[in-house]
């Protein structure tokens, strides 16, 4: 070989030696982002096990909170129960706040979801919960059966009751202790 | 508590009501008869306002709702054998309120007391009092009527800590999952050639020990190359400063001739310019070739086709270039080769 072809070659080996030294760098660059990544998601997985520890806590705090409030929403329920006629009173404080609903014939339904009769009913009861010694229950929109069912209830109830109600009441539906007084020319 | 015994009320939505009230009480009546007139006496006399209907509880806004177009609003209600009374009388700008018990005028902070000892049952307005109220007081109200088993406010306390515990870890989750997306789109932007790392150090490190070696031996070719045309520039030196000398011999022998009349010593001159003549023409190998080819008549260098087999050879070469071969042998030479073509 003569001198022209091995500088030519020496300039080729130089090429190919920048070229390959650019190709290491990219290869050290990648393995620093991959310790990085690595990094990363190693505290990505300790994070992890903090929240699953949390969670559990969070868990373990629901259950605590809802066994020191079974007394009061039990009684209360029990309380209700003596002037509803039908299912059960429901109290709960959760994340989402109070919730205060009856347990009844439609299913679950929480306070503001009551028809108009039933809020009448269950305002009668939830009354005689809180402590009132004096129940006025709006009745118009209770039907025969569940005016039947309200009264029987609220006969027990040792307080005073004043009922009001725009229909007529079968005589055999009316308990021995109420008295009934017509209104307005009303017979 | 007493029941209350007997209602009154005296302009009262147009009402004149004076009625004994039984403990279980019902009334039967159309809208509007006045049924509800009868619960709204006890709630005024007793609260001060009405809580089913108007929202009124001032005793001007009060009156205006209720009372009657002109003259007092007056309820009362008996309890425990006492007549508790409250009158509404218009001013100009509202009501004035009295209070009298057994018709003895009574203060209006004295009220409250005699209900009080009447034992006049409490109204509650669900809708309004219990109902109404945000989440903490209607607990609040429940736990003191019925009471929890336990600290329930330190409990929320707890579960507000642990809720603030579990959202700040899921930040920092999210911001470490947005670093590590982040950092592989990077890695993945490099673009890495084939090979792993510790290949293209192994190559390069062959490459770089090729390199030197070749550098030392273009140093040594070269410092041989030097030493040769040291030599030859000797050689040549010699050659002509033997030549010199000749010259000079000659030159004195023609003198010393002439004065002689000498005639044999012009042979010898030209047999000694004779014996370089024949190396000068024979500097390229690729001459004997060209001059031996039949149809080339006269074989000079101008008359070698420029476009073949030059042209062909560019072609190769460019060929080996762009398919990325760089220090290979026979690109070497054919590299050579055109060089000496484009030289002559």
């Amino acid at each position: 070989m003569d001198l022209v072809m091995m500088k030519d070659q020496l300039a080729g080996l130089e090429t190919r030696g920048k070229e390959l030294a650019d190709e290491k760098d990219l290869f050290v660059k990648a393995q620093g982002l991959d310790e990085e990544v690595a990094k990363a998601q190693q505290e990505v997985e300790v994070q992890k096990k903090r929240l699953t520890g949390l969670k559990a806590t969070k868990k373990h705090l629901k259950n605590q909170k809802r066994e020191a409030i079974e007394p009061t929403a039990k009684a209360l329920a029990e309380k209700i129960g003596e002037v509803l006629p039908v299912g059960v009173a429901m109290f709960e404080a959760g994340e989402s706040g109070v919730f205060i609903g009856w347990d009844g014939p439609n299913g679950k339904v929480p306070y503001d979801g009551l028809s108009g009769g039933q809020r009448v009913t269950f305002d009668a009861a939830l009354c005689h919960a809180l402590d009132a010694k004096l129940l006025v229950v709006e009745a118009a929109e209770l039907d025969t059966e569940n005016m039947r069912l309200t009264l029987e209830k609220l006969a027990e109830f040792p307080g005073q009751v004043i009922v009001n109600t725009c229909h007529p009441i079968p005589k055999k539906d009316i308990p021995k202790k109420f008295k009934v007084t017509m209104v307005g020319g009303a017979e | 508590m007493n029941p209350i015994t007997h209602i009154k009320a005296k302009g009262l939505k147009g009402q004149i009501i004076d009625e004994p009230l039984a403990q279980h009480q019902i009334y039967v009546g159309p809208t509007g008869s006045g049924k509800s007139s009868r619960a709204q006496a006890i709630a005024l006399a007793t609260m001060g306002y009405i809580p089913w209907g108007s929202s009124a509880k001032k005793p001007g806004d009060i009156y205006k709702a209720y009372g009657p177009a002109e003259g007092p609003l007056t309820v009362s209600i008996t309890c425990g054998g006492v007549e508790l009374e409250r009158r509404l009388s218009p001013t100009a700008s509202g009501a004035t309120q009295r209070f009298r018990a057994n018709q003895q005028n009574v203060g209006k902070d004295g009220f409250p007391a005699e209900m009080y000892r009447a034992g006049v049952p409490n109204i509650f307005d669900v809708a309004k009092s219990f109902m109404g109220l945000s989440d903490t007081k209607k607990i609040d109200t429940l736990f003191s009527l019925f009471p929890p088993a336990g600290d329930v406010a330190a409990i929320d306390d707890e579960i507000e800590a642990n809720s603030n515990k579990i959202s700040a870890t899921e930040k920092q989750i999210t911001s470490l999952e947005a670093v590590i997306k982040r950092l592989s789109s990077n890695r993945h932007d490099l673009n890495l050639p084939a090979g792993t790392l510790a290949e293209k150090a192994t190559e390069l490190g062959k490459v770089r020990g090729d390199y030197k070696a070749l550098a030392d031996d273009i140093k040594k070719e070269e410092i041989r190359q030097a030493e040769v045309k040291a030599a030859k520039d000797a050689t040549a030196k010699a050659v002509a400063d033997q030549k010199a000398k000749e010259e000079q011999e000659t030159k004195e022998r023609a003198g010393a001739a002439s004065k002689k009349g000498a005639t044999e010593a012009a042979p010898t001159q030209p047999a000694s310019i004779r014996t370089e003549a024949p190396t000068a023409p024979n500097v390229s190998g690729i001459i004997p070739t060209l001059d031996s080819s039949p149809e080339t008549t006269t074989p000079t260098y101008s008359v070698i086709p420029d476009s073949y087999p030059a042209e062909s050879l560019r072609k190769v070469l460019s060929a080996m270039e762009s398919s990325g071969c760089k220090v290979c042998t026979a690109k070497l030479v054919l590299k050579k080769e055109l060089s000496n073509w484009s030289g002559k």
